[in-house]
């Protein structure tokens, strides 16, 4: 019935519904108190590292930030991200700790592997595992792991703020909600979440992968640093954790499917928490399901997949429900009192929440539809390469076509009292 | 847009670049080496016993196969079983196979199970798995390339 499930079947969909549910009600919690301003259990070992970087980076943690400001500290921290990697892995010949004395990536691959890395899809497009570095792996791809998740992280903080928080009229600080992401949320699970893989003979199977494909590094790495990446260590291998799915044990799968998954899931239940309203978060959490649910159950060379993967990895897809959810509210509360109160939409609030919410689809279409043009014809190198750029483009483009109108409507909204 | 207005968004993207820049270096130092060579460490060290296990060294610590790739598959005086990437067999299909390889390599079964006994893992984290024999390493023992 699902392809990628194998012969664990119905044990694994089990097991990993089971764990999600579990798990994302305290990480649900935890990431509303902490997008609010709230103490969380890790604040006191983390407050001063979280007021020392802010105060290196000279950010007033306490001045608030409209939507607009907002919107372009966001844009501009992932252009200096973008620019940081990509130019680390074009210089790659350069780096130190290189043995195989790797090349630089091409400008396009190095365009297309950081555009995967900044929009939080974590796809190696176009380029090979083999071809990265040590230092381009660690300082470069990792780093960006944490920073584009924190990004789109920050993001919903501030939508989230927006649209439920009446006392206040600023979405928050970007800066210090990217420093909270990082330090209460990202770097906790992603320790326990290497670990587990560790543990669990992932080791084993990509050793044995890379023994049979010896890679350009002529050293085999060893696992640790095989581990350093914080989802799906398919990801190594230029593809998707499915690819594991005939070999990986039922620990391995289950954990790929809660590093897709588990965070877009917590910020809907989160979302619930902060609106007060538990429909709302259902709500939201019904159309992040829907919208990841092709990733999951189609194998991973159809394009659909690949588009919903990278939809919901980029937490594209969150953003996307609360706007769904933005749009559906005042019908709820034409029905019911819900805590929220009454919101009106203006005018301005509906052109955007159409331009965010119509245009990826209209996106997702025209790259399903590129994608099976290519499965039917033969390309060469450069034909590929120019499709890789296109679905970088289409990546880019997803990400933050949902988010800047989302902050708009956020922000349209926090600055009308009622 | 006017020119106060693409005044006010250059400013607004200077103002960025100080926090911007002091983050990706900060995060850089935290995520790119602090938490890549603690993760090293702690995966290397911490649990070595399933990491390091698949890549079997001789004494004198050079490589001398990866335990995950099986090359002694259809004779009939190795172990047999398992699948190139999950070359593992149960701890009772290993046990069955022990008449048929000491009457090939003349050893006594009793030798047999206690290199059976030495390549016996158990299961990290699936409690329903039970014993698992890893077969490069038990063939490899079987020709005296490892202890």
């Amino acid at each position: 019935m699902f392809p990628p499930y194998g012969s664990y079947g119905l044990v694994q969909m089990l097991v990993q519904w089971v764990l999600l549910s579990l798990c994302i009600v305290p990480l649900g919690r935890h990431m509303a108190r902490l997008y609010q301003d709230k103490p969380t259990v890790l604040t006191p070992f983390l407050l001063p590292l979280e007021r020392r970087i802010c105060a290196l980076a000279g950010v007033d943690a306490q001045k608030g930030m409209d939507w607009k400001t907002y919107a372009l500290a966001a844009l501009t921290f992932s252009a200096m991200g973008f620019i940081l990697l990509y130019v680390l892995l074009v210089t790659q010949a350069a780096h130190p700790l290189n043995p195989g004395h790797l090349p630089g990536l091409s400008p396009a691959a190095a365009f297309n592997v950081t555009a995967g890395f900044i929009t939080n899809t974590h796809m190696l497009l176009g380029a090979s595992p083999g071809a990265m570095t040590t230092l381009s792996q660690a300082a470069g791809l990792t780093v960006q792991n944490f920073l584009s998740a924190a990004v789109g992280m920050s993001a919903f903080a501030a939508i989230a703020r927006g649209i439920t928080q009446r006392d206040r009229s600023t979405l928050g600080n970007f800066w210090l909600d990217v420093v909270r992401s990082c330090l209460y949320v990202l770097l906790p699970l992603s320790m326990a979440y290497a670990g587990a893989v560790a543990t669990s003979g992932i080791a084993e199977v990509v050793q044995a992968h890379l023994w049979a494909n010896p890679s350009g590094n002529g050293v085999l790495p060893d696992a640790g640093s095989v581990n350093l990446l914080v989802t799906h260590t398919g990801a190594l291998l230029n593809a998707n954790a499915v690819q594991f799915d005939d070999t990986a044990s039922l620990t391995l799968r289950v954990l790929s499917f809660m590093s897709l998954v588990l965070i877009p899931a917590a910020l809907s239940y989160a979302y619930g928490i902060i609106a007060k309203d538990w429909r709302q978060g259902a709500f939201v959490l019904a159309i992040v399901a829907v919208l990841t649910l092709p990733a999951l159950v189609s194998r991973i060379t159809d394009p659909l997949a690949i588009f919903t993967t990278a939809f919901a990895g980029g937490y594209a897809v969150v953003l996307y429900g609360l706007i769904a959810a933005l749009v559906i509210t005042p019908l709820f509360q034409s029905l019911s009192r819900s805590a929220v109160g009454a919101r009106r939409l203006i005018r301005f609030d509906i052109v955007m929440a159409a331009v965010a919410l119509l245009t990826p689809c209209l996106v997702a279409g025209a790259c399903v539809g590129l994608m099976r043009y290519v499965d039917r014809h033969a390309f060469d190198a450069a034909g590929t390469t120019i499709l890789y750029s296109a679905l970088s483009l289409v990546l880019l483009f997803g990400r933050f076509w949902v988010m800047i109108p989302a902050l708009a409507i956020a922000g349209s909204l926090s600055s009308r009292p009622s | 847009m006017s020119g106060m207005a693409r005044q006010h968004v250059y400013r607004e993207i200077m103002a960025c670049l100080r926090p911007g820049m002091v983050m990706l270096a900060i995060f850089t130092v935290i995520f790119g080496v602090g938490y890549s060579l603690s993760m090293a460490a702690l995966i290397d060290n911490g649990f070595a016993a399933q990491t390091e296990g698949s890549l079997l060294r001789d004494a004198s610590g050079r490589v001398i196969a990866s335990t995950v790739t099986a090359t002694t598959v259809g004779k009939p005086e190795y172990f047999q079983g398992g699948t190139r990437l999950d070359p593992t067999i149960s701890l009772d299909a290993a046990l069955a196979q022990v008449s048929r390889i000491a009457a090939q390599r003349h050893m006594s079964a009793f030798r047999l199970r206690e290199l059976i006994d030495r390549s016996t893992r158990n299961s990290t984290y699936n409690t329903t798995r039970g014993l698992y024999v890893n077969l490069l390493e038990l063939n490899l023992r079987l020709d005296g390339k490892l202890e």
